[in-house]
């Protein structure tokens, strides 16, 4: 597969068909695979992993639940790749920090305890990181996981803004269909089909999760839409 | 005063390097033979500083100079250290629990230590016998886990493993050895910085400035394996290298000590956690903080062993291992406290 710049490309596949390991392959996470990720034709694991993480930020799923960490000292390891061990945060680090904060409109919970914030303000935290890592290129596992239709949408919209080129494993495929220019469905580790959303195809849907299922267009912008017969 | 508050003083280093450098001195003038506070500061400042006059043959001098200064320095350095090595390890296997003896370093060297004692044709000195036997568990614990040594859980197996099996050895050891042998080692293992020299406190205090700038340099590093070995790996950082390098740096520095002063339990593993309270969670507050805190700690614990009975010495680990249950048992309470208000 490939991923043209600026693109926010979903992953998608039923549980097990290896999006987790894909995005942790091309995150560099994972080394023991064949085949090769580039980036801008370079290949990934030839790359220190420094400079990779320059480039590729990760917002991950799973943080410790009882991480110690103060909203704000979690934003500041974005700065990480950009710091020499001894290096001391620039007063334009610091503006840029307060800055990501509030683009992120955590003001107000900058120091609170991370393991005490609600799922949205914690992906909001994560999306802080990212912006202060400052990567051209994002992966994102189950962003929208356990959260409600309003965080799911200001999360998504939130990493949108940011214009950076995303691969992002979504397990609700209309979620995946609203928000991603992009389409690839995994199954059993291979790709089963990969394009544009506009142009999925409700067969496609039906043959990998086992289902029955038609495509309309939802009444506001037009996208596809998956309604599936449930069983009863 | 709020909490914030008292992190506020805490986190000061001129605030807590007084209370240190004070408690030093008043530690100094505490012994079976009364010393005043006024004598301590004369005599450090003329004889140690060289900024006065100085009589170095008169017996108090002696006393400071030869005796108390260089066990209470031992004390600090070996209580900063412990806090440290305790506040690294917490860090790095994300559990509270660990501390430099949950790895077999101790049992590692009382093993060494009885060896020596026992077998004295091996002609090495104790603190020698005591390094090697650290060395030995560190290095089998590295060995058992094998290529999973950057992983958490198979650290701290391992290295409850090897605790484990050290001891037995160093019972059987002790089973089959002298009576006096076993009577001083006994005292050996339970800490005890009785004999301790000016010549003594080099290599500790050396390893312990290298490991701390060592530690201090990675500690944005280490906040970001608290987040997680994913997060870690996703900003550039080579969480399972990290892991074993600091663990083997925080097993040389317990060595050392270990080796200088004997088993001393329970600072690696309360001290941080007070520390935690005082000064908060930061890495670049919380590891000095400790060794400020640990050493002043230590002095104090010395002192308590030196004096609570007064026809002799109590062994160091004894004191700390009494504050530290009762340190636990407070936590404890204030946890349930807390609970029930919420």
């Amino acid at each position: 597969m490939s991923v043209s710049d600026g693109q926010m490309v979903a992953l998608i596949g039923p549980n097990g068909s290896g999006k987790t390991s894909l995005l942790n392959c091309i995150g560099g996470l994972q080394t023991d695979f064949t085949g090769t990720v580039a980036l801008n034709n370079q290949n990934v694991s030839e790359m220190k992993q420094t400079r990779l993480a320059q480039r590729l930020a990760y917002l991950h799923q799973h943080m410790p639940a009882n991480l110690n960490l103060t909203a704000q000292q979690v934003v500041e390891l974005g700065l990480i790749p950009h710091l020499s061990p001894w290096g001391r945060l620039s007063q334009s680090q610091k503006i840029d920090i307060k800055q990501a904060i509030h683009r992120v409109g955590l003001n107000s919970l900058a120091g609170r305890a991370f393991s005490s914030l609600s799922g949205g303000e914690k992906q909001r935290v994560l999306i802080a990181k990212t912006i202060i890592q400052r990567p051209t290129y994002l992966l994102m596992d189950e962003p929208t996981n356990h959260l409600d239709i309003r965080h799911q949408m200001d999360t998504l919209s939130m990493v949108k803004s940011l214009g950076l080129t995303t691969i992002a494993c979504i397990h609700d495929v209309n979620l995946a269909l609203a928000v991603c220019d992009h389409i690839v469905c995994l199954n059993d580790g291979a790709v089963v089909f990969d394009c544009p959303s506009s142009e999925v195809k409700a067969e496609d849907f039906a043959a990998v999760y086992d289902i029955e299922c038609q495509l309309d267009n939802e009444p506001y912008h037009g996208r596809k839409r998956l309604n599936i017969r449930w069983q009863s | 005063m709020n909490t914030s508050g008292i992190k506020t003083i805490f986190s000061s280093a001129a605030v807590l390097w007084s209370i240190a450098i004070l408690s030093v001195l008043i530690a100094v003038s505490i012994g079976h033979i009364d010393i005043t506070l006024k004598q301590v500061f004369d005599t450090v400042l003329g004889c140690g500083l060289g900024l006065g006059s100085c009589d170095p043959s008169a017996v108090v001098n002696q006393i400071i100079l030869e005796i108390r200064l260089p066990r209470i320095l031992i004390a600090f350095i070996s209580g900063a250290a412990l806090a440290l090595s305790g506040a690294v390890l917490q860090t790095i296997t994300r559990n509270p629990l660990a501390d430099p003896y949950l790895f077999g370093i101790s049992a590692g060297a009382s093993l060494g230590a009885v060896l020596v004692l026992s077998l004295t044709f091996v002609g090495l000195s104790l603190s020698m016998g005591a390094m090697l036997g650290s060395l030995l568990a560190v290095a089998m614990i590295l060995g058992f886990a094998g290529r999973f040594a950057g992983q958490i859980e198979s650290l701290v197996l391992a290295g409850v493993a090897v605790s484990f099996m050290l001891s037995s050895f160093t019972s059987i050891a002790l089973y089959h050895s002298d009576p006096n042998v076993v009577a001083s080692m006994l005292f050996w293992m339970m800490g005890s910085f009785d004999h301790i020299g000016w010549h003594d406190l080099a290599l500790p205090t050396v390893a312990l400035l290298i490991a701390f700038a060592v530690f201090m340099a990675v500690h944005r590093w280490m906040t970001a394996l608290l987040a997680g070995d994913e997060l870690s790996t996703s900003l550039g950082i080579n969480a399972k290298a990290l892991r074993i390098t600091l663990l083997v740096i925080t097993a040389l520095l317990t060595a050392v000590l270990v080796s200088k002063v004997g088993g001393i339990g329970f600072v690696g593993l309360m001290i941080p956690h007070i520390c935690r309270i005082l000064i908060g969670h930061q890495l670049n507050h919380l590891l000095p903080g400790c060794v400020v805190i640990g050493g002043i700690f230590m002095v104090w614990a010395d002192v308590i062993a030196r004096t609570l009975l007064t026809d002799q010495q109590l062994p160091i680990g004894i004191i700390t291992a009494a504050i530290g249950s009762l340190f636990f048992i407070l936590l404890l309470k204030q946890q349930q406290y807390r609970s029930r208000s919420i």
